[in-house]
């Protein structure tokens, strides 16, 4: 008999949530995080001393239901505008007018987000009931909106905004965001479902962080599992190692040689190196093996931060706009274009670049008359670009635009994709643990033929942005911990 | 006056398909073609004396076997003689071929990756079990998941519990291929560049989009649905060219009693009282019918012989989004003889007979979709040759040949558009890129032609010269061709329907929307609701 029931490898917001909620139901559990600080990806750190920034991640919002569950108390601060930087800077400060049928499709996925996948093609009778309840709401919208609905599910997201949304620089900010953390351009087939998924994890163009930055939720979901009993150890001696015997998981063996025993192990981490690092790949049956490989990471986004001696300025743009987030993507074809230098391996001349400066709205991140930038850079293939080379481009990119920039600069901090994989343990650097995409969405996320959290080794469950819904809202931690809290059968 | 039951407007080989079935029912059937010849796009024309040219459509790939069995079309004259080969000649001297016979197939990959022609046989088995799942789905008039009509009920219900009989794995695997690229695809089972730079066009024919670009993998399965037909391999070319398919569906039609008039162009389809009652032509002259079926494209159909004022708003604003942005042209070349690949050594010379495609690597397509996909075109473009002389020594003199050439990317949204000057350009840089591959060709041109898009368009009436009269893109497939709510061959005029390839399941010589629609229209009068 093992002293604990659940152990969680890796500490991302979805693992702190199932924490959280398998704690309140009086199971025992151990979250275990090779890192100083819990979070995983959802990190706030020191990037130059006395600056600290969101360095992996740029935003992240929590699930309603786990925030109200947990009575979890975090300030959010919500990016309130969004500025295309250009000749003549456009500033949104809510979505444009989109058809009914976007707002729609959102709500399915939230619907379809609150459970894990059904496994298909044939349903247990449990999900077949849920199945239905979603079919029924998206049926009772009506024909022409079951049609809409279900169109947009399979646009590029070109062709979308090109249909419904006048000005081309709204477009392309609109664009950027549907392909972000993509390695695909938005001329593809399924583009425009990366736009639908972003607003119904709360993650669209405006972009929210929390008072003290995105670490904040973590941490404010680490004191809540804590709270219900839960255990957290930081700085676990690493690599960790799920111990199978008999073809079951039973526990972990950390880098210090100590064993931990316990009924069910969760893994935080993305499907391949859960399945092939974790574990020994000879536990394995050559069909996961395969799915495993064949999963699609391809990180391309990096982090640039700066630490600014005080506040840039951005030519017409006020104090409002610079508290929200500055977008650059002078055109769709240009997002595209920047993606077909990444397809080939290299950078793109002018990237796509979504800036925040977040020491406007939370001047603690910095010291006092000081600032940080915070810029997310896409695309920026994995293993292919020069680190001077990339901030550089990045700072050439912004220079138009602001002119004084440059001379503030007193630190920067430049994470590549291999960066990020080396920091937080993701796989080609990916910041969601596997591009959410149409083909690696609901049922088949986090690879095929692992549904319902489930591994193929007995004991050991797929529970972080890797699997579904991908993000960090704390959803797939939730939506595993209300399947391992009620023992099925 | 004259009247009929049912008038076809335009003489495709969908249009004929659809007047035949309806004709072998007994309806009196008219279809006004606006040529002096019938096919449409599925057409043989001698443009340069003795020498007959593809100048829309080249291979028959999914033509349905029940519509050459059920239209008899062999003994209207139509041979169909199977493609023997595939070969993808490579600047550095070698090449890749593929047969019907999967041993052969297997040698030559093995040739360039021992380790690819182990995935090969599970990889053509697993195609095989998918686009036989699936094959289904052409035959149906495509159920709108909205509807509760029991017609649409049944239709979903037989999708489902043929979906609930697939095993998992095959299951996962379609709903990825559906949505994941060719390419991508293709590289979770192969290594070989060659290999996959071939296989990738099945996915990209037609299709404004790359071979990296999801919404591909659902075009290759699609055209593999036309490798599982028939005892060979479906591919085939018909002799006389796809022009004497036209004809031999023409004859059919009109054993079976449909009238068939050439340059007999509609003006406008006649409404009363909301409903179709007949065309006027460009000459002033009324036909009038209780149904007229549009074979052209959904585009020309609904916003040039309609009123805009005779179509519901929605409906007109689904119409105009309806992509139909052509990739592609046609090419013929008049050959004084036979050229020289010098990736093919001799002995080999038999490949030659059968598809010749310019398609060296996956990395080449896509750069050529790159060059295009901002209103230009491939400055080394991909190419689908076939040289039908070979086949048929009736499409040339004696000791000459004839080469077709399907040649993606090229934008139908030309920057610019197509000028004379451009489309000379453009045919140059086809020229130059085959001589990459056969530096003998250039001196052996004593004619060359080009289609454009923009000259598809004009020739054959399709907007936007696109060979399937409407992008196989993901949201404009199945119930929402082409246009959602409107995918069963109905329209919202009453009586009036469509039949052509804006229609379920869209292009490529498969004559299935011409068929479907006829059995369409046809259950609708038995069960009592045609008026």
């Amino acid at each position: 008999m093992s002293e604990r029931d659940v152990l969680f490898l890796g500490s991302s917001p979805n693992a702190l949530a199932a924490a959280a909620r398998l704690a309140r139901s009086g199971l025992r559990v151990l979250v275990l995080e090779t890192r100083a600080a819990v979070g995983g990806p959802v990190a706030t750190e020191a990037f130059a001393p006395g600056f600290r920034a969101d360095v992996g991640v740029a935003s992240a919002s929590l699930d309603p239901e786990v925030v109200a569950e947990l009575g979890l108390s975090v300030e959010v601060i919500r990016r309130a505008t969004v500025t295309a930087l250009g000749p003549t800077p456009v500033t949104l400060r809510a979505l444009p007018e989109l058809p009914s049928a976007v707002h729609h499709a959102v709500g399915l996925l939230r619907a379809l987000y609150r459970a894990a996948p059904p496994e298909l093609p044939v349903p247990t009778p449990e999900a077949a009931g849920s199945l239905g309840a979603i079919t029924a709401q998206l049926l009772g919208l009506g024909p022409r909106e079951v049609h809409e609905v279900l169109r947009l599910l399979f646009m590029p997201a070109r062709d979308f905004f090109d249909e419904t949304v006048p000005s081309e620089a709204v477009r392309a900010v609109l664009c950027g965001a549907s392909m972000r953390a993509l390695s695909e351009g938005p001329f593809a087939s399924g583009t425009l479902f990366g736009f639908l998924h972003h607003l119904a994890v709360d993650d669209g163009p405006f972009r929210s962080t929390a008072r003290g930055g995105v670490g904040a939720l973590a941490g404010a979901l680490a004191a809540a599992a804590q709270g219900f009993g839960a255990s957290v150890r930081t700085g676990v001696p690493g690599p960790i190692q799920v111990d199978v015997e008999g073809g079951v998981a039973r526990g972990v063996r950390l880098g210090d040689g100590e064993h931990l025993a316990a009924r069910i192990v969760v893994s935080d981490h993305d499907a391949r190196t859960t399945l092939t690092r974790l574990i020994s790949p000879a536990e394995l049956d050559p069909e996961t093996n395969r799915a495993a490989r064949c999963t699609r990471y391809r990180g391309s986004v990096a982090r640039v931060h700066l630490a600014l001696s005080g506040l840039p300025s951005f030519a017409g743009l006020d104090r409002d706009a610079l508290g929200g987030t500055l977008v650059l993507a002078p055109s769709v074809a240009a997002l595209e274009q920047a993606w077909d230098r990444a397809k080939r391996g290299a950078l793109a001349a002018r990237p796509y670049l979504e800036v925040t400066l977040p020491t406007v709205a939370d001047p603690g991140l910095a010291p006092a008359g000081q600032h940080v930038l915070d810029a997310w850079v896409q695309y920026v293939p994995y293993g292919r670009v020069d680190r001077a080379a990339l901030l550089q481009t990045v700072m050439d990119t912004l220079a138009p635009f602001a002119p004084g920039l440059a001379g503030q600069v007193l630190h920067h901090a430049v994470s590549l994709p291999e960066d990020l994989e080396a920091r937080f343990g993701l796989t080609e650097g990916h910041l969601y643990g596997g591009e959410v995409r149409l083909d690696q969405a609901f049922f088949l996320r986090p690879i095929p033929g692992c549904v319902g959290y489930e591994s193929p080794i007995p004991g050991l469950y797929l529970g972080g942005s890797a699997a579904h819904p991908g993000g960090y809202t704390g959803r797939s931690g939730w939506n595993l911990a209300g399947r391992l809290a009620v023992p099925r059968r | 006056m004259q009247r009929y039951d049912a008038i076809v407007i335009g003489g495709g080989h969908n249009g004929l398909v659809h007047a035949a079935y309806l004709a072998r029912a007994g309806k009196k059937v008219v279809v006004l073609e606006r040529r002096h010849v019938v096919g449409g796009a599925t057409v043989t024309e001698e443009i340069h004396p003795g020498f007959k040219f593809l100048t829309g459509s080249y291979l028959i790939s999914l033509l349905r076997p029940e519509v050459i069995r059920e239209l008899d079309l062999a003994r209207h004259g139509l041979e169909i003689m199977p493609l023997e080969s595939t070969v993808a000649p490579r600047l550095n001297g070698d090449y890749i071929a593929d047969w019907p016979d999967h041993d052969l197939t297997r040698e030559e990959i093995a040739r360039h990756s021992p380790r690819d022609a182990d995935a090969y046989g599970e990889y053509a088995t697993t195609m095989r079990r998918l686009a036989l799942a699936v094959k289904p789905l052409l035959d149906m008039a495509p159920p709108d998941p909205s509807s509760s009509a029991p017609r649409d009920r049944q239709a979903m219900a037989l999708i489902a519990e043929r979906l609930r009989a697939m095993p998992r794995a095959d299951f996962d695997l379609l709903a990825r291929l559906m949505t994941m690229s060719a390419g991508d695809f293709l590289d979770e089972w192969f290594e070989g560049e060659a290999l996959k730079g071939s296989k990738c066009t099945s996915g990209i024919i037609g299709t404004f989009l790359g071979p990296r670009s999801p919404g591909t993998g659902y075009v290759l399965l699609h055209h593999y649905i036309g490798e599982i037909d028939g005892v060979h391999r479906a591919w085939g070319f018909a002799r006389g060219g796809t022009g004497a398919l036209s004809q031999a569906i023409a004859s059919a039609a009109r054993a079976a009693g449909a009238e068939i008039r050439l340059e007999a162009p509609v003006a406008h389809v006649l409404i009363r009282g909301g409903a179709a009652v007949g065309v006027v032509l460009e000459n002033g002259d009324e036909l009038y019918a209780d149904l007229v079926v549009s074979n052209a494209d959904a585009k020309t159909t609904f916003l040039r012989l309609l009123e805009r004022k005779e179509l519901p708003d929605d409906f007109v604003r689904d119409i105009e989004r309806f992509k139909m942005t052509s990739p592609a042209c046609k090419v013929n070349l008049a050959l004084a003889g036979l050229p020289t690949f010098t990736a093919i050594p001799r002995g080999k010379e038999a490949l030659l007979r059968g598809s010749i495609e310019i398609a060296p690597s996956i990395d080449y397509v896509e750069q050529a979709y790159d060059d295009a996909k901002y209103g230009g075109w491939s400055k080394r473009p991909f190419m689908d040759a076939l040289i039908p002389s070979l086949l048929d020594p009736g499409m040339a003199p004696p000791g000459k040949h004839v080469m077709s050439l399907f040649v993606q990317y090229a934008s139908g949204d030309l920057t610019g558009g197509w000028t004379a000057e451009k489309k000379a350009e453009f045919l140059q840089v086809v020229i130059d890129t085959l001589a990459e591959y056969a530096p003998d060709l250039p001196g052996l041109i004593l004619h060359k032609h080009i289609n454009t898009p923009d000259d598809i368009q004009r020739s054959f009436g399709i907007t936007g010269g696109h060979i399937f009269h409407g992008e196989l893109a993901l949201h404009q497939i199945f119930f929402l061709r082409p246009a959602p709510g409107w995918a069963q061959y109905r329209t919202p005029v009453k009586n009036l329907w469509m039949c052509g390839s804006s229609t379920h399941p869209g292009g490529c010589i498969t004559g299935a929307p011409g068929r479907n629609a006829a059995m369409a229209i046809l259950r609708d009068e038995r069960e009592g609701r045609l008026s």
